[in-house]
C-alpha cells in the first residue's frame, strides 16, 4: 500500500457471488464489513482497477467513498497547482545553485589584497553566478600568484556552493640591518646650511656654506692622519675609519613649482535626476531585481542594506537598494579670474600635502596668461632638512678576511 | 459420530499437506483462518467462513474483514463466540 488505499462501498442485496469471486481472484483488501444494502471495504490503489474491472464483471458498482495515505496526500497536491510549481522551481534552483558559486571567502585580512585577488577572479569569470563545473581551479591558482605580486602561494577550494580562497602573503624580505653601517649625509635640495646638529660623521661643509643637490655634507669615512718626524724624515700615518654619519642639517632652500589650470575645463553636474536599482542579495550572489539599465552617468548617493535577523545573526539573504543621482560631464570655459583661483586652489593643495615638513619663509607666486590657459610659477623659500642619509660600500680589502679565519680553525677532510 | 481425521489416511495426508484449516485467535480482536475456501457472510456480528472441513462461524461486534494474502483472511473486532460445524455434519 505504498500509494495508499481507496475506501469502497458496493449497493446491492446479495454479496455472496461476489465475496466468492474476491476469494478465486485472490483479491487483497482490508475492513470488509456487509450491511443490509451494501458492502464496504478498503482496497489498494494497486489493486483497485482489478477491483473495479472485477466488480463490474459481476455486476456491481463500487464507488469511491475516501481516500487514505499517499493517495490522499497526492489528491490535495493536485488541487494545489502552487505547491507542485514551487517544489519544481525549488529543486531546479538547488539543481542550480549547488553548480554556481554563490559564495567567495578570502583568507586575508588586508583589504587591498582581498579587492586586487576579487578582481583577477572576476576577470577570469570567477564571481557570483559563475558556473562551477566550467571553472579550472587549478588555473586560476597560478593567476592568482602570477598576478598579484603580494601573494605567494594560493589554493582555492569548493566548499559547498562557493569557493574559498586560501593564500600566502609574500613577506618582503628584510634589507639587512643598516643601522650602524656606514652612510654619508648628502644633500638633497640646493640650499644654504643654518644649523648642524652632528652627532658622529666628519662634517664636510662648515655652517653658512652653500651645498648642491648630491654633494656629501657629512662624511662617514673619517681619515685620520699622523705625522712623525724620523731621521729619515717626515712619516705620514693615516688611519680610515667608517661611521654611520647621525646628525641633522638643516637650512634654507629656494624650490619653484608650475601650475598650470587650462581655460577648457571638464566639470561634474548633477542634473537632478534620481534612480533606484534593487537587488536581491544570496550570500555573494547579488541578482537584479530591476529591468532596465539606465543611460547615462550615475554615481550612488545611497546605499541601503535590509538583510534580516534572528537573535543577532544576519541571515545571508536579504536586499539592496541603490540611490543613483545622474550627472552630466560638461565642457566649461574659465574666465581668467577663475582659471587663476584654481591653480591657486591647487599650489595650496600641494602646500599641504608635500610642504608640511618644511617652513615656509618665503613664497612668491607669479601668474602668466597664455591662449590656453594660465601658468603659476610658485617660488618657496623653505627651510627644513637639507640631507638624507646615503649608505656606501667599503673596500673589500679592509673587510678582514673571515672566510680565511674560519677555515683555519676547520680540519680539511681531503688532507687526510 | 464422525470419524477422527488425525487418525485417517485422508487426515494424515491432509495434515501432511497442509491443507487443514488452521486458525488463531488472539485474545477477542482478532482470528486469523487459513485455508479459508470461500466466504459466506461478513455482517459486524456474524462472518462465516468455509475452509476444508469445516464452516466456521465467528460471533462477535464490529466485526470486520480482511485479507492480506491468497485463501487466508484475519477477522478484526471484538469475538465473543467461535463455532465450527464439520461439513459432514452438516450434509447430514
Amino acid at each position: 500500500m505504498t500509494l495508499g488505499s481507496i475506501d469502497y462501498r458496493i449497493e446491492g442485496k446479495s454479496f455472496a457471488k461476489l465475496l466468492d469471486a474476491f476469494t478465486k481472484e485472490k483479491l487483497i483488501y482490508s475492513e470488509l464489513r456487509e450491511t443490509d444494502d451494501s458492502l464496504t471495504m478498503n482496497i489498494s490503489f494497486e489493486h483497485s482497477f482489478s477491483f473495479e474491472r472485477l466488480c463490474r464483471n459481476e455486476g456491481f458498482e463500487p464507488k469511491r467513498i475516501e481516500y487514505h495515505g499517499m493517495l490522499r496526500f497526492y489528491r490535495s497536491i493536485v488541487k494545489r497547482p502552487g505547491i507542485i510549481v514551487g517544489a519544481v522551481i525549488s529543486v531546479l534552483l538547488m539543481a542550480y545553485y549547488s553548480n554556481v558559486i554563490l559564495t567567495i571567502k578570502v583568507d586575508t585580512d588586508d583589504p587591498i589584497i582581498y579587492g586586487k585577488i576579487i578582481d583577477v577572479l572576476n576577470a577570469d569569470g570567477v564571481k557570483a553566478g559563475a558556473y562551477l563545473p566550467d571553472i579550472d581551479l587549478v588555473i586560476e591558482e597560478r593567476s592568482l600568484k602570477s598576478k598579484i605580486d603580494e601573494v605567494a602561494w594560493a589554493g582555492i577550494s569548493r566548499t559547498g556552493s562557493g569557493i574559498a580562497v586560501d593564500i600566502l602573503e609574500a613577506v618582503e624580505a628584510e634589507k639587512g640591518i643598516t643601522v650602524g653601517m656606514p652612510c654619508h649625509l648628502v644633500a638633497c635640495e640646493d640650499g644654504v646650511i643654518e644649523e648642524i646638529e652632528l652627532i658622529d660623521g666628519q662634517l664636510m661643509k662648515c655652517l653658512g656654506s652653500g651645498v648642491t643637490k648630491g654633494e656629501i655634507v657629512v662624511s662617514g669615512k673619517i681619515v685620520t692622519e699622523d705625522s712623525e718626524w724620523t731621521k729619515d724624515g717626515e712619516v705620514v700615518t693615516s688611519k680610515t675609519r667608517y661611521v654611520r654619519s647621525i646628525g641633522k642639517i638643516r637650512g634654507t632652500f629656494i624650490r619653484t613649482m608650475v601650475f598650470e589650470q587650462p581655460f577648457d575645463a571638464e566639470e561634474k553636474v548633477l542634473t537632478g535626476e534620481k534612480r533606484k536599482l534593487s537587488y536581491l542579495e544570496i550570500f555573494s550572489a547579488r541578482i537584479p531585481l530591476h529591468t532596465k539599465i539606465y543611460d547615462g552617468y550615475f554615481e550612488t548617493e545611497k546605499e541601503e542594506k535590509h538583510f534580516p535577523e534572528i537573535g543577532g545573526f544576519v541571515l545571508p539573504i536579504g536586499f539592496t537598494e541603490i540611490d543613483l543621482r545622474e550627472y552630466d560631464i560638461r565642457s566649461q570655459v574659465l574666465d581668467k579670474e577663475e582659471a587663476l583661483s584654481r591653480a591657486e586652489q591647487a599650489a595650496y593643495r600641494y602646500e599641504q600635502n608635500f610642504l608640511t615638513p618644511y617652513k615656509i619663509r618665503g613664497r612668491s607666486a607669479k601668474p602668466e596668461f597664455t591662449d590656453d590657459g594660465v601658468r603659476l610659477t610658485v617660488t618657496y623659500e623653505l627651510y627644513g632638512n637639507l640631507c638624507k642619509e646615503s649608505d656606501f660600500f667599503i673596500p673589500k680589502y679592509i673587510v678582514p678576511d673571515l672566510e680565511a679565519v674560519t677555515k683555519e680553525n676547520v680540519q680539511d677532510s681531503e688532507n687526510y | 459420530m464422525a470419524r477422527i481425521p488425525g487418525i485417517s489416511f485422508f487426515g494424515k495426508t491432509r495434515e501432511l499437506m497442509y491443507l487443514q484449516s488452521y486458525i488463531r485467535i488472539n485474545d477477542n480482536t482478532s482470528a486469523l483462518v487459513e485455508n479459508c475456501r470461500q466466504i459466506y457472510e461478513c455482517t459486524e456480528v456474524c462472518v462465516r467462513l468455509l475452509t476444508g472441513s469445516f464452516e466456521i462461524e465467528l460471533w462477535g461486534s464490529g466485526l470486520m474483514l480482511s485479507s492480506y494474502a491468497e485463501n487466508s483472511v484475519e477477522v478484526r473486532g471484538t469475538i465473543e463466540q467461535v463455532k465450527l460445524v464439520s461439513r459432514v455434519n452438516r450434509r447430514n
